[in-house]
């Protein structure tokens, strides 16, 4: 079709849409006048016109009117449903709509609410969710829920089920027609909240509690309504706080923070929208002003700014309420609970409704209530929050205390559905909170808590839930997660080596397992890679040769595997490539590595150039420029790998750029600058040298100070001024020289403390004394005074060194037999000297 | 934040009528965009559904400031938001198809126009492609749909931005919505 036949369409289309269903055949008939295939075209066309429309799921942060509502002919009533006579029609909601009937055999009467499903909803999913909700109803059995009586198929063959009808006032109208004390409103109010702790126990989030879903019977009886707008499906038997539009979402006036944003909805969800009910019944109105109008002004309004409180609002408010309800009655503990109920962040309301209804009981009783004003500690968290983590550490309490919702629901479990919601939410916590955080400033221990509370829910759903295959897998990725928390090299950890250890081996025999199951599945493939890969670092940096080379080797079979399966993936080959050469260059085979580096960089730069925007390509790269750096010094040509370390400093510093907060990305530009630093001081470029290595100090002294946890940065800063000791003693810098290698020793030490296991540590505690040792004599020009003070140093030295596992040691890697026998030479040349 | 008052400057510019202001905002509202999808899509399991009108929101209070929101404008920069988020999910999509990470991809879920306009969650490339189609056929079509679907502007706004009445929008977006569920139910058909 061309653009001019297609306006031609269009404008008929537009014509015929305009006309009564009706009349739309003849129009056509008359208007295209012979065109049979323009005709034809917006018959087509018209047909998707009358699709069904169910089935559809709806964003919560639906307030637009997205568009006027098809108008659907208004069906006819039934005139039964069941024994049930129907009187009227009290409301309608999305899927159904709820009519007051009668059951009159003979003698026995009884008002009831049937729900009768809409005509032209009855899709199959709609028929589900009816049934859901029915199914959750039934499960209910309270005294202020409104209860299921009974189910069935109406006279027009629709789906209905019974409820009973409650003739009632919505809670707010009762309480202001009936000018009810504080003291009685507080007591209504207790009893809904009795209702919801029922729900929750029995799993239920209410998802909408709103006074049009609380009526108060003339007996004063509050009933809970219209269960299930979250869990089962959306729609309000109460017509009087229906909005116009047929497709009633969430009433934004008591929507959550959480719900506004359409994140998942918890418990903490229903003590919210608790605690914009008790605003209102307090005071008479909204914690937000009705100025409030656009949805952004809503969502403004919700999420960010704080409610006044509620003696403050009464205050200015002209209500009626007003006379009733004062602002010194409401001054103190109720503004305090009111407003605990109300905020933002789930972790600070609230840890369930019965502490929101005991603090209400104890305020009624006179007992001093739980909530505060915000203690320090909760100004603090809010300070916290603001301004050095970012979103990350709320969202981590928010997911914790959603973790701690789950075992109200843990109580009751039965279903499925909420043994999925529980994994779900552990998943979230190990694989993107976890990754979300782990490179921003202070989160190891963060980190370490996730994970830890997280498998704990994984360890439990797996003793409960059989052998569920991607269950176990996702245990197996959080014992690695684990693993790297406690000794990641590379990446912020606790120092905990032997505890790393042990995680990665839970991880592997449950992949094992896995795999024996599913040889060719590319998921546990790689994750079997990658924790042989971080196992492997830890055998490196405990010296364990045989160990860390088996481990290399079956990375390595695994990742030739993936690529070959995979031959349209130059990503894979280049992973294949690297691990290759990444094993010999730790084998000390420098000539090899290079080969094979070369290569692996090709492939890499391959698969970078399809995905520019890969940040995890381009980190790749970067690694790859560092370590071929490194294989051309090994063999000598120190131009080429300062080419490439320049090349691999290019790539880090955008990359920080780009993620001013991503740690592990300054980490990596410190070691560049640290490399280059050193490459220049070889070449007695000392001022050169000097101003790299104190750019790799001042990152590493930052992220250091960013999180005193974090032991490997500490390590880092000791490595890096042992390394930066000669270019200031070369450059004429003595004293400093020495300020560094007593700094390091110190750091050493700390480490070495930490974890004896770290030979890592150890080694280096061992160079940095020796090295001071021979700075004190240079500095004393060879003197006795020089060796005199030299001598504890070497004996320092000596103690850290003799601890090392030399058997085995990785030949490429940390060669300490040349150190330590320098260390007994100058030993033994000290005594002479002592002599 | 720097970059809100550089984009306050351009919101100022555009205030006194500087069209081509909102040009250049589109580099500033895509990374943000980008950011906050980012953000999202990795929180965002597969069951969950991610909402872009969500987002191009949050991108604009962001952008704009809290405290000094200037409506007047609202519409056409919303527009922007609009377009960039079509390539923020459009680059995600092909980024994570391209790696083959399983699990990774969110569920988008557009504007609430789309609920009533299109059959069933539709996959963002299929989605993307009509929207080509549609744009050499009716660029002006293609347009609202973009600013339905991704900025999740009413009637009203899009007939700001477009410069229509908002009954010729009206109009429009039920021929648009027709042609759309046709091209794409052919798709599903295939």
């Amino acid at each position: 079709m061309t653009p001019q036949e297609w306006l031609r369409v269009k404008a008929l289309l537009q014509e015929a849409l305009a006309q009564p269903a009706g009349a739309r055949a003849a129009f056509l008939e008359k208007a295209c006048a012979g065109d049979a295939e323009l005709q034809g075209e917006v018959e087509d066309l018209l047909r998707f016109e009358e699709e069904n429309q169910a089935g559809i799921s709806l964003p919560v942060t639906k307030w637009h009117d997205a568009m006027p509502e098809s108008e659907t002919p208004a069906e006819a009533d039934p005139e039964r449903a069941g024994p049930y006579r129907i009187v009227r029609r009290l409301g309608e909601g999305g899927m159904g709509v709820v009519y007051l009937a009668e059951r009159d055999d003979g003698d026995y009467r009884q008002q009831v609410a049937v729900k009768v499903m809409k005509p032209g909803a009855d899709t199959a999913e709609f028929a589900r969710r009816f049934r859901r909700e029915r199914q959750v109803l039934a499960e209910l059995q309270h005294p202020h829920i409104a209860r299921l009586i009974d189910s069935g198929t109406a006279s027009n063959g629709q789906l209905y089920y019974v409820m009973e009808y409650v003739d009632g006032l919505p809670v707010t109208t009762y309480a202001r027609d009936h000018k009810l004390t504080v003291r009685q409103r507080l007591q209504i109010f207790r009893h809904i909240c009795s209702a919801v702790t029922h729900a929750h126990r029995k799993l239920i989030i209410h998802g909408d509690i709103k006074p049009g879903n609380i009526l108060v019977t003339a007996d004063g009886t509050p009933k809970l309504l219209d269960f299930g707008l979250a869990r089962v499906f959306r729609d309000s038997p109460a017509a009087d706080q229906l909005p116009a539009s047929t497709v009633s979402m969430l009433t934004p006036d008591y929507a959550s923070p959480e719900q506004v944003r359409g994140e998942r909805l918890t418990t903490s969800t229903d003590i919210y929208s608790l605690g914009v009910l008790l605003y209102e019944l307090l005071c008479g109105q909204s914690p937000y002003s009705a100025k409030e109008q656009s949805p952004l002004e809503i969502y403004h309004a919700i999420c960010e700014l704080e409610p006044v409180r509620p003696s403050a609002a009464i205050r200015k408010s002209a209500r009626g309420d007003a006379a009733i309800v004062t602002a010194q009655q409401l001054k103190g503990d109720l503004d305090d609970i009111v407003l605990m109920a109300l905020r933002k962040e789930t972790e600070h309301r609230y840890g369930s409704v019965e502490e929101l209804e005991r603090d209400v009981e104890r305020h009624l009783s006179g007992f001093p209530v739980r909530a505060s004003r915000g203690s320090s500690l909760y100004r603090f968290r809010k300070f916290v929050s603001r301004h050095r983590w970012g979103g990350a550490v709320t969202l981590a309490g928010t997911l914790l205390s959603v973790a701690a919702a789950g075992a109200i629901w843990w109580q009751g479990w039965q279903a499925r559905q909420r043994f999925n919601d529980l994994r779900q939410l552990a998943h979230a916590v190990v694989f993107d909170l976890h990754d979300a955080i782990q490179d921003l400033p202070g989160s190891t221990a963060a980190r370490r808590l996730l994970v830890e509370r997280a498998l704990v829910y994984l360890r439990t759903l797996d003793a409960s839930g059989g052998k569920n295959r991607d269950l176990q897998m996702e245990i197996a990725l959080a014992y690695d997660k684990i693993g790297q928390v406690q000794g990641s090299p590379g990446r912020a950890n606790t120092g905990d080596l032997s505890g790393a250890l042990e995680s990665f081996g839970r991880t592997r025999r449950i992949l094992q397992s896995l795999l024996r199951a599913a040889p060719n599945d590319l998921k546990i493939q790689d994750a079997l890679a990658q924790t042989d890969e971080h196992e492997a670092d830890i055998h490196e940096q405990r010296g364990e040769a045989p160990l860390w080379r088996q481990l290399r080797q079956e990375a390595t079979v695994l990742r030739w595997k993936i690529a070959n399966e995979h031959p349209e993936m130059p990503a894979y080959r280049a992973a294949a490539l690297w691990n290759e050469a990444y094993t010999l260059s730790g084998e000390n085979r420098p000539a090899e590595s290079v080969i094979a580096y070369e290569k692996a960089l090709t492939a890499n730069l391959e698969a970078s150039a399809r995905e520019p925007d890969n940040a995890a390509l381009r980190r790749t790269t970067a690694r790859i420029h560092r370590n071929l750096a490194s294989a051309y010094q090994q063999t000598g040509r120190s131009n080429e790998a300062l080419d490439h370390h320049r090349q691999a400093l290019r790539i880090d510093k955008e990359r920080v750029a780009a993620a001013p907060r991503d740690m592990r990305a300054k980490l990596e530009l410190s070691w560049d600058y640290t490399e280059i630093g050193w490459l220049l001081h070889e070449r007695h470029r000392n001022r050169e040298a000097d101003a790299s290595f104190s750019a790799a100090l001042v990152i590493q002294q930052e992220m250091a100070d960013a999180d005193p946890q974090n032991s490997l940065a500490r390590l880092e800063i000791g490595k890096l001024k042992v390394t930066a000791a000669p270019t200031c003693e070369d450059a004429g810098d003595r004293p400093r020289a020495i300020q560094y290698l007593q700094d390091a020793t110190r750091l050493f030490e700390e480490a070495v403390t930490l974890d004896p296991s770290n030979d890592d540590a150890r080694y280096h505690l061992g160079w940095a004394w020796s090295n001071l040792g021979d700075v004190y004599i240079r500095a004393a020009g060879n003197a006795n005074s020089g060796w005199k003070k030299a001598s504890p140093c070497f004996a320092r030295a000596a103690e850290a060194l003799g601890h090392l596992k030399l058997d085995g040691r990785l030949e490429g890697d940390l060669n300490a037999k040349p150190l330590i026998a320098h260390v007994l030479q100058r030993l033994a040349e000290c005594r002479g000297h002592q002599d | 934040m720097g970059m809100g008052a550089d984009f306050r400057r351009l919101l100022a510019d555009l205030h006194k009528g500087n069209r081509a202001a909102l040009d250049d905002m589109m580099p500033e509202v895509y990374a943000e965009l980008r950011r906050l999808a980012e953000g999202y899509m990795q929180r965002e399991r597969p069951q969950h559904t991610l909402q872009p009108t969500a987002l191009v929101n949050e991108a604009y209070l962001r952008l704009v400031g809290q405290e000094s929101v200037d409506w007047s404008n609202r519409a056409q920069v919303l527009g922007v938001a609009a377009r960039m988020m079509r390539r923020v999910l459009l680059d995600h999509a092909s980024r994570h198809n391209a790696v083959k990470r399983p699990g990774l991809l969110a569920q988008v879920q557009l504007g609430d126009a789309q609920a009533t306009a299109l059959p069933k969650p539709v996959d963002i490339v299929d989605l993307d492609i009509a929207l080509n189609e549609l744009h050499v056929l009716d660029p002006q079509l293609s347009a609202l749909v973009e600013l339905r679907f991704f900025g999740g502007l009413t009637i009203d706004e899009a007939g700001e931005v477009l410069g229509a009445s908002p009954a010729t929008v009206e109009r429009e977006w039920a021929a648009a919505r027709l042609w759309l569920r046709r091209r794409l139910s052919k798709d599903q058909k295939a």
